[in-house]
């Protein structure tokens, strides 16, 4: 009889271990529920080193951010945003983040060690749709540029980055939309929601100033 | 969830069919549940089963637990034997099932599962286990026991299909709100239908799960029918 119960306390702990080493696994090691929440504390642990991968401007300029130390960038560190131009909803709401970040970034004298960068992944977002797209949103280019990445790159980029696009019913495109900051060596260091822009303005200038005190 | 309790409860049952029968019949229940999971693990399948997360969540999920279910019907008797005492009253199985299928139901898992074949592999194993440790353990349950894992797995059903559906953002990278609302409500109905299920199974021996407080004497058998 006692042989017995020591037996089914040993499969029932047997049981909740298995169970538990599963939850673990599921939740990324008990740190998120989704997707997001899982790329957002990994990024934040372990900085990864975004591909140096070029992207093009509404007036034909290729950019590349992402390259250590870049001369484009001065050093700067860079807010990165994922959007495309006619998405209705999320990247709405992205946009209107970046213009108070542009503001802010303009009022507190950050030009050039702070920037905004808005990467396109819509394969139909052509030089017309991003020229739009600086006008109505008032993109001020030392501060804030729109740029598009196409073929082979866009997947690299996109999936360095965690970015998962999914096409709608109606023909446009739906992503998990955040705020990315990458540092003046091309690292994504942080991950933030969207509506978390003061946050990652504050990371930004952080990272900026320890890079001016390490000049 | 159901059709895996009656084919449970069908083929451990030791009914009139000859032996050499019974074991045949396993043997070919056990084969198409091998069948079932490399079917659905074939690119083009998966793909599709994988393609909204109503199909992900009320299909794929469900057909995986059958799978493990009917594979574990290949369990050779003297295994069972070897296991039992360590699954006394099922209370091990059904506690690793109930763990196991709320693990797959994580989102990240499924946007995991979506986006890479070995996250895949990982929620097809964690469903065939969960299933294999129901069929292993739901007889051995009694009905006390079974109303444990019912309950749980109605409750938990419930509330991710409510989750799904109230949520005002997308929770899966992969999946549109639309789709997250629909599977929300499938698991709803799926819980309900569970649990309805469940209660008309046991409409005639409901008295066994709830004995009566009152007759001490009727309680005491009632605890030895369902201990027995």
């Amino acid at each position: 009889m006692r042989d017995g119960a020591w037996r089914t306390m040993l499969g029932l702990g047997g049981a909740l271990s298995l169970g538990v080493a599963a939850a673990w696994w599921a939740t990324a090691g008990f740190r998120a529920i989704t997707y997001d929440g899982a790329r957002a504390a990994a990024i934040a642990e372990a900085p990864v080193q975004v591909p140096d991968v070029p992207l093009q401007t509404a007036n034909g300029e290729v950019l590349r951010p992402f390259a250590a130390g870049d001369a484009t960038r001065d050093g700067a560190v860079t807010i990165v945003d994922f959007i495309s131009t006619r998405c209705p909803t999320v990247c709405v709401a992205q946009g209107e983040v970046f213009r108070q970040l542009q503001d802010s970034i303009a009022a507190r004298g950050l030009t050039g060690r702070v920037q905004l960068l808005s990467v396109s992944f819509d394969p139909d977002d052509d030089s017309g749709y991003l020229r739009g797209f600086e006008e109505t949103r008032r993109l001020q280019a030392q501060r804030w540029r729109i740029a598009r990445v196409d073929g082979a790159e866009r997947e690299t980029l996109l999936q360095r980055f965690g970015i998962v696009v999914v096409r709608d019913p109606q023909g446009g495109w739906r992503h998990n939309a955040a705020l990315h900051v990458v540092d003046a060596r091309g690292a994504l260091v942080r991950i933030l929601a969207v509506e978390e822009g003061v946050e990652a303005l504050r990371v930004a200038t952080v990272l900026s100033a320890e890079r001016l005190v390490r000049r | 969830m159901n059709a895996r309790s009656l084919l449970a409860r069908g083929l451990t049952a030791s009914g009139e069919t000859a032996h050499a029968d019974r074991d045949g019949l396993r043997r070919v229940v056990a084969l198409s549940g091998a069948a079932l999971v490399i079917g659905m693990m074939v690119p083009a399948s998966r793909a599709m089963l994988e393609a909204t997360m109503t199909r992900h969540m009320l299909v794929q999920l469900p057909l995986m637990l059958v799978a493990g279910s009917a594979m574990a019907c290949g369990i050779p008797a003297s295994v069972r034997a070897r296991v039992a005492p360590f699954n006394a009253g099922g209370a091990a199985g059904m506690l690793l099932a109930l763990l196991l299928s709320a693990c797959v139901m994580v989102p990240r898992v499924l946007d995991a599962a979506v986006a890479s074949v070995s996250a895949d592999l990982m929620k097809g194993l964690c469903l065939i286990i969960a299933g294999a440790a129901l069929q292993l353990s739901w007889q051995a349950a009694g009905q006390l026991g079974q109303a444990f894992a019912v309950g749980n797995a109605c409750w938990m059903l419930g509330a991710v299909g409510l989750m799904l559906r109230e949520a005002p953002t997308r929770i899966c990278a992969s999946y549109l709100e639309g789709d997250q609302q629909r599977a929300g409500l499938g698991l709803v109905l799926v819980a309900a239908l569970t649990g309805g299920t469940w209660l008309w199974g046991i409409r005639r021996e409901w008295w066994l799960v709830m004995p009566k407080a009152q007759a001490p004497e009727n309680a005491a058998r009632g605890e030895g029918a369902l201990l027995g």
